[in-house]
Formats: structure tokens, C-alpha cells, sequence
């Protein structure tokens, strides 16, 4: 009796076991969490193909993560061989200066900025200053030359190398001395730089065939009274707001970044007023068509050239970014939406996008894989690739 | 024949004889009037008997000579002799637990009226012996004539002519009439199964036994089902129902997952109390905690998860607990600044679920459901759909990435009825 009583205790507890384990394992394998909407990889418009993902692990914090700059390699952006050599920052919101990757291949490597072996030590890069080099890298200025930027491998560092020097430039100008304004570099036929010269109350945009400048450059357009006009533009940061005001003098407005675009004729540059006490700044997107007529202002942030168009920021706001392809009087042919937590256009390159070697639209656009179950972080760039042939009518 | 001859007169005589007798005893039971009237009160007679399967059943015959001193005692039964007789048989069995016994007496009509339930009563005594069981008959007794009170007897006089005459009083239980006034169409689940419907006349009749419960369930479509108990006394009982409408609407929230998601919901009854067709918007927008990671102050992107379903609920719609299930299907968007597109993970699903529903009262119930999904993934080219959210649901794909099955999630809600 004593045994039967106890083979059922035991049958009993075993089953309550078995019954408790079962609910346990029902539970566990439930959602207990809402569905995230959080895509390391979004899902971009028609037309758009992936070219490269990269990813790196950081302790770092995520919060506010964004691109500093991006920047085409010029010799990779032309030889039409998988995805260019790209060179960009990434930072957060606790970081005054982004983390430079260059990412090339597959490989995805940090660049020091102030490695004592270069020159320039600190390196200073101005982020808003980028543009093509027909040589590996990409060219900026630090402020009193024009430097092509590009990556030394081992250990991974920045490598400046002087190009010319701005007075230099500046004394081959068509007026002496014109002081330069802004200068772009281009890897397509044509003009290989273009200068844009302050003539007083003119502004001429000039060609440059080669650094150092050793011969006087070639006038393309001329644009009197120019300034004026850009000046007039501005609506908020205005003369009457501020009144007595030069802090963004010279010029009445820093010319920031500049392309241009042979196919497309015409040179655009950005005019900015800022007031850094308010942390305020009004950009003005400026197209000077190489015709000379009259040039076009508009109030919007450029993106950079794309075959015969600028694109422009319409809005550049995570989620979701819209860029507007622009003609050379500025008006919209068509716009496109890309997709993440941040987005850079890095430019124009000759790639192999659905089986076709053809100019596109680079793209990054960032990502992030992070839980706050873990403190490592993953952060993960796309490049993503728009075929120029779309820009205007969009894919087929 | 000469045999035949000298027996012949006796014959006859015995013959004679017997024919006289037939008259003189049909003469006897003749009879010479019969009158029928109302009485008063008749005491209910009671047969005792013991269940042969008990253990002990000579202790158990025993004590029902007991229990019948008892009844005659101490209450107004009275005991009849013969079970053909009797109004009520008391049924007397014991059931060994360890060393004790438990003492069952179960009463029933012999001839059931209505739904009137068999009384029961048992008490654990030590042994079968009468000063063990003294209690259980003092009980038992007192339950029996409380639920069998003497009742108002219709007395039939019959004069019959007899040697001696005698009358014979003969005691018919009185009937009452039970009318149910209710729609027509109205459903009656009536006791041992039976079934009827109140016809276009909107009235339903049954005479019954007086002082007797009858029990019954009234349903009508549309309408919240009632069970009815009703107390037949001498006049008789009219019923007049009037149901309750059930919801076709019922409105309410649903709180999901951890971040206490609150989720709308809408659902109309095309069949009230049972199907019903709904909607309802789960949205990251409307989770009370927001993120799961802490270095998002804010989601970039939310979803919005507009879903549409039927379900049924299973059993009675009276019920207090109700389960039932839901099939579905959802379509889910992304939103963010500059971002209002179907999504990449959900654009369409598919949802099962199980509910259970507790009704509260005033209109007011509250629900748990366990639900699945079966996604569709809309992944970027060059990208492994398994792994396009971070995180990932619970689950595990289909068809190379291309549907994604989610385990269940559960939650808890809360609806009112209009």
C-alpha cells in the first residue's frame, strides 16, 4: 500500500515537473518583445543596387550616428571594377570628429589623423571641402593649399600631399591675384579643375589643367556683380537682421563647397551664411551655367554632382532622405528617396550595376546593429548604386 | 355413462354453485357512487431500500429500519410498505474510506416530475451501527421533509358495494400549469434533453407537479441565453421572458509585448455571441515603453500594423469564461521622417490566435490571446532576409528567407460591449 502510495507521489510530482517545464518552454520561446523596425540595411527605391555592405564592431555609443563626409577615390571611380575605393567619416553625437574609414575591397580600414610621420601634424581636412583627384585619393584643402588626401596602409594613416598652394593658384588667375574661392576636381573628359575666382563685385569661374597652376587660367564664365545676387538670396541671415555685421564677410558669404559638370555645363557652388553664436546657418545652392547668362540661386543644401545634374538635399532628415536632381537652372527633373539612419552621396563612379558597366550615383546610407543586451555595437555602411541614366526619367 | 348419469346432479350443483359465488363477489365490488374533491395536504410515503453493493449490506438493512422509525417520528413522511406505492424511494448505501465509512442516502421520486435533482446527503461515521449513524438519520430526515413537504391531494371517494362497505381514499398529486411567455422562435432546453419552441402564438404550457422546481434554459437568437429556475406552486406559474441583446459591437484596447503596446480594436458580431469580423492598429507608435535599446532615445522608424480578423467564440454565449480563435491577416508600414511605405519585414501576414474572454459584467470582459504570424520578408537584394531586423522576432524562416514564421506573442485585453 505504502509503495503504490508512493509510485503515485512520484508519478504525480514528475508530471507536475514535466507540466511546469512545458509552460516554461512555451513562454520562452514566446515574443515578449514588440517587433522592431530597426533594418541595418534598408530597403531602398526601384533603381537602387547594392553594391558593398561594410561592418565594424565598436564599443562606442550609437546615438546620433552620422556621416562626417564621403569621398570617391579617383582612379577606382573610373575603372569600372566593382565598387570604388570610398573614403568617409562616421561620428556620434559625442564625438567632435568623425572616425575616417576608408573602405576599399573588402576591407574596411581606420585612418589616424595625426600620425607624427606626416607632414601635416594634426592633419586638418576640411570635410566640406571634398571633391575628385584624377589620382588615387580625393582632394581638399587645409586652409592654405590644395591637398589630395589618400590612405598609407601600413599602419593604416592619412597621407596629405600638397597639390598647390592657393596663392599660388590665386597668382595664375585671370585677374591676378583673384582670390580663390572655391575649387573642385573632376575625373570625367573635360576641364580637370575648375576655380571659382572673387573678382570684387564679380565672379568668374576659371579652368585649371593641372597643379601646381603654371600658366594663367582659362576664364569659362564671368558673372558680374555676382555676390550681389547670391546676397540677395539670403533670407534669414540677412544684412538688416545683423545689422553693421561682417562676421561672414569676406565676400558677404563663404563659398563652401563647388562641382561641376562638363556634360551638363555649368558649375555650382554653395553660399553660406552662418551665425555661430546662434548655431544658425542659411545655405544658398548657386548654378553659374558655363554660357555665362544669368546664374540661379536657390535655397538648398547640394549633394554633389551626378552626370549633367546636381543633387541637392531636400530633405536630409533619418529616416528618410530626398535628394532632388537639378538642371543647370536648378529646377527639379526628378527626385529620389534613400533610405537609413544617415546617408552621404559619395559621387559619381563607373561601376557594374545588374550586369552593365555604367555610371552611377554612389550612395552610403548607415545602419546599426545593436541590442541593449550587449555593449558591442556593429555599425554597418551600404553603398548603395543609382544609375545616372535614371536620374532623370527614374528606372524603367 | 350410466357413471355420468349418477354424477350429473353434483356436477350441476357445484356449477350452480360457482356461478353464484362470481355474482355474489361481483355484487361486492360493484360501485354505487364515486366522488372526487379537493383535499387538504397528503403526506409523501417513502420506501426505504439499501444498496446491495455497499459493504455490509445486513448492517445497512438494519439501520433503514432505523431511518424508517425516524422518518415516522420525527417528520411528515409517512412509509409505504411496497415500492409501487411509495412517493419516494430512499435508496441507503455506504462507501468504505480507510477505517471509516461514508453513510449516502440518496432520495428520488419514483416517478420524476420536472427536474427536480435526487436529494443526497452523506455523512462519515466511524461504523455502521445505529448510535454512529444517529446523527446522519437526524439530518437525512430533516433534509427529506423539508424537500418533500405533504401536498395537496385531489381525494377520489369510492362507494363500492360490499359485504361490509368500506371507502378507499386514493391520493392523486395535484398538477399546476407553467405558461413561458416568450418571442416566437425562442428556444426551451428542457430537462432529460427535451427541446421545444415557443410557436407565433409567443406562449409555451406544460402542467407540472405543484410544489416542485422545474429548471430550463430559454435561448433566442441574438440574444443572451437564460436559465430559468421557477417554483411551481398551486396556482401555477406564468413566465414572461425578456432577453437581453447581446453586443454587435464590442470596443477595446489590447496591451502587448513588454513595451505595453496599446493596441485599438474594433469587432462587430455577424453572428452575436459567436462570429464576429474585426480590426484593429498595433503601432511602435503607441507602446507606452518605447525602445528596447538604450542608445535610442527614440525609434527612427516605426511600424504600423493594421490588422483584420474573424474568430469565433466557442460554448455558450452566457458563459462567464469563453474561448476562441482568430485567423487574420495584416498588413504592416514603416513610418519615420520622410518614410511611409510598406515595410520590409510584414508588408503582409497572416495571424492565427487562441483567446479566452472573461465576462465581467455591464458590458465589460477581458481577454488573453496567444497569437502567430506568418510573415512575408521583402529583403533588399544582396541581403539575407533572416536577419533584416535587428532583432528578429522569435521564429524561424520559410522558403529561403522569403516568409518568416513567428513564434506566439501574448497578450491581454479588455472590450466593452455596445
Amino acid at each position: 500500500m505504502k509503495r503504490r502510495h508512493a509510485a503515485l507521489t512520484a508519478a504525480s510530482a514528475f508530471a507536475a515537473i514535466t507540466l511546469a517545464a512545458a509552460v516554461l518552454a512555451g513562454l520562452y520561446s514566446c515574443n515578449f518583445l514588440m517587433p522592431s523596425a530597426n533594418y541595418p540595411i534598408m530597403r531602398q527605391e526601384k533603381g537602387f543596387s547594392l553594391l558593398r555592405v561594410y561592418t565594424f564592431q565598436t564599443y562606442e555609443k550609437l546615438d546620433e550616428l552620422s556621416f562626417g563626409f564621403g569621398a570617391l577615390d579617383g582612379i577606382t571611380s573610373m575603372n569600372g571594377i566593382g565598387s570604388p575605393n570610398i573614403y568617409l567619416s562616421v561620428r556620434n553625437r559625442y564625438s567632435k570628429e568623425g572616425k575616417l574609414i576608408h573602405l576599399y575591397g573588402t576591407i574596411i580600414d581606420f585612418l589616424d589623423r595625426n600620425l607624427e610621420a606626416v607632414p601635416h601634424n594634426p592633419v586638418f581636412l576640411d570635410e566640406k571641402r571634398t571633391s575628385y583627384d584624377s589620382a588615387s585619393g580625393f582632394i581638399t584643402t587645409d586652409g592654405s593649399n590644395i591637398i589630395n588626401i589618400e590612405n598609407d596602409t601600413t599602419p593604416p594613416y592619412i597621407l596629405p600631399t600638397v597639390l598647390d598652394s592657393i596663392s599660388n593658384i590665386e597668382s595664375y588667375a585671370d585677374i591676378i591675384s583673384s582670390p580663390l574661392r572655391g575649387f573642385s576636381g573632376n575625373v570625367f573628359p573635360g576641364t580637370i579643375y575648375r576655380g571659382l575666382f572673387d573678382e570684387g563685385t564679380a565672379l568668374s569661374v576659371q579652368s585649371i589643367p593641372v597643379l601646381p597652376s603654371g600658366a594663367t587660367h582659362t576664364v569659362i564664365a564671368r558673372y558680374p556683380n555676382a555676390m550681389d545676387t547670391i546676397v540677395a538670396g539670403f533670407t534669414r541671415l540677412t544684412d538688416t537682421a545683423y545689422p553693421n555685421s561682417a562676421f561672414w564677410n569676406p565676400g558677404k558669404a563663404e563659398i563652401r563647397r563647388l562641382g561641376f559638370t562638363e556634360s551638363g555645363s555649368f558649375t555650382w557652388f554653395e553660399a553660406v551664411r552662418r551665425d555661430d553664436i546662434a548655431d544658425d546657418e542659411e545655405a544658398l545652392l548657386v548654378a553659374m551655367k558655363d554660357s555665362g547668362s544669368a546664374l540661379t540661386v536657390k535655397p538648398l543644401a547640394a549633394a554633389g554632382t551626378a552626370d549633367k545634374y546636381v543633387l541637392a538635399w531636400e530633405k536630409k532628415e533619418a529616416p528618410g532622405f530626398r535628394l532632388a536632381v537639378l538642371d543647370s537652372s536648378l529646377n527639379a527633373v526628378n527626385k529620389i528617396s534613400i533610405y537609413g539612419i544617415d546617408t552621404v552621396y559619395l559621387g559619381e563612379a563607373l561601376v557594374v550595376v545588374e550586369g552593365i558597366s555604367q555610371n552611377a550615383a554612389l550612395f552610403a546610407t548607415l545602419g546599426v546593429r545593436a541590442s541593449g543586451s550587449s555593449d558591442m555595437r556593429e555599425v554597418v555602411i551600404s553603398i548603395f548604386a543609382y544609375p545616372t541614366a535614371y536620374l532623370r526619367d527614374g528606372p524603367p | 355413462m350410466t357413471r355420468l348419469t349418477l354424477r350429473a346432479p353434483a356436477v350441476l350443483l357445484a356449477l350452480l354453485s360457482l356461478v353464484l359465488l362470481q355474482n355474489e363477489l361481483q355484487a361486492q365490488s360493484k360501485v354505487l357512487s364515486q366522488t372526487e374533491s379537493v383535499g387538504g395536504l397528503a403526506p409523501r410515503s417513502v420506501f426505504i431500500t439499501v444498496d446491495s453493493a455497499s459493504p455490509n449490506p445486513a448492517r445497512l438493512e438494519a439501520l433503514a429500519l432505523f431511518l424508517g422509525l425516524e422518518l415516522e417520528a420525527k417528520t411528515r413522511l409517512v412509509q409505504a410498505t411496497e415500492e409501487a406505492k411509495a412517493d419516494i424511494i430512499v435508496t441507503l448505501s455506504a462507501t468504505a474510506v480507510r477505517t471509516s465509512f461514508d453513510l449516502i442516502g440518496v432520495a428520488a421520486q419514483r416517478a420524476p416530475a420536472g427536474n427536480a435533482a435526487p436529494l443526497r446527503y452523506s455523512a462519515r461515521v466511524n461504523d455502521l451501527g445505529i448510535d454512529q449513524a444517529k446523527a446522519f438519520f437526524a439530518e437525512f430526515g430533516k433534509r427529506l421533509d423539508a424537500a418533500y413537504p405533504p401536498v395537496p391531494a385531489k381525494i377520489t371517494e369510492i362507494v363500492t358495494e360490499r359485504v361490509v362497505q368500506e371507502t378507499e381514499t386514493l391520493i392523486i398529486v395535484q398538477g399546476a400549469w407553467l405558461t413561458i411567455l416568450a418571442p416566437p422562435g425562442t428556444l426551451l432546453k428542457l430537462p432529460a434533453g427535451e427541446e421545444a419552441v415557443v410557436d407565433d402564438t409567443g406562449e409555451w404550457r406544460r402542467e407540472l407537479e405543484q410544489n416542485s422546481s422545474f429548471g430550463y434554459r430559454a435561448e433566442l437568437a441574438g440574444h443572451l441565453p437564460q436559465d430559468r429556475l421557477v417554483f411551481i406552486g398551486a396556482d401555477g406559474v406564468i413566465e414572461a421572458l425578456s432577453f437581453e441583446e447581446l453586443d454587435r459591437w464590442r470596443f477595446g484596447l489590447d496591451i502587448r509585448y513588454g513595451n505595453f503596446v496599446l493596441v485599438p480594436q474594433a469587432e462587430w458580431f455577424f453572428v452575436p455571441g459567436t462570429f464576429f469580423v474585426g480590426g484593429g492598429i498595433e503601432s511602435s507608435y503607441l507602446a507606452l515603453a518605447q525602445s528596447y535599446d538604450h542608445d535610442e532615445e527614440k525609434l527612427l522608424v516605426h511600424y504600423i500594423d493594421l490588422q483584420a480578423s474573424a474568430g469565433a467564440y466557442l460554448g455558450r454565449a452566457d458563459a462567464p469564461l469563453r474561448s476562441g480563435f482568430t485567423l487574420g491577416l495584416a498588413t504592416r508600414l514603416d513610418a519615420g521622417k520622410g518614410l511611409f511605405r510598406f515595410a520590409d519585414y510584414a508588408p503582409v501576414s497572416a495571424r492565427a490566435g487562441l483567446r479566452v474572454s472573461w465576462d465581467l459584467g455591464k458590458g465589460f470582459s477581458a481577454m488573453a490571446e496567444a497569437n502567430v504570424r506568418l510573415a512575408l520578408v521583402l529583403a533588399p537584394e544582396g541581403v539575407d532576409p533572416r536577419y533584416i531586423l535587428v532583432p528578429m522576432p522569435l521564429g524561424f524562416p520559410l522558403a529561403e528567407g522569403l516568409f518568416y514564421f513567428e513564434m506566439p506573442t501574448i497578450f491581454i485585453g479588455g472590450r466593452y460591449g455596445l
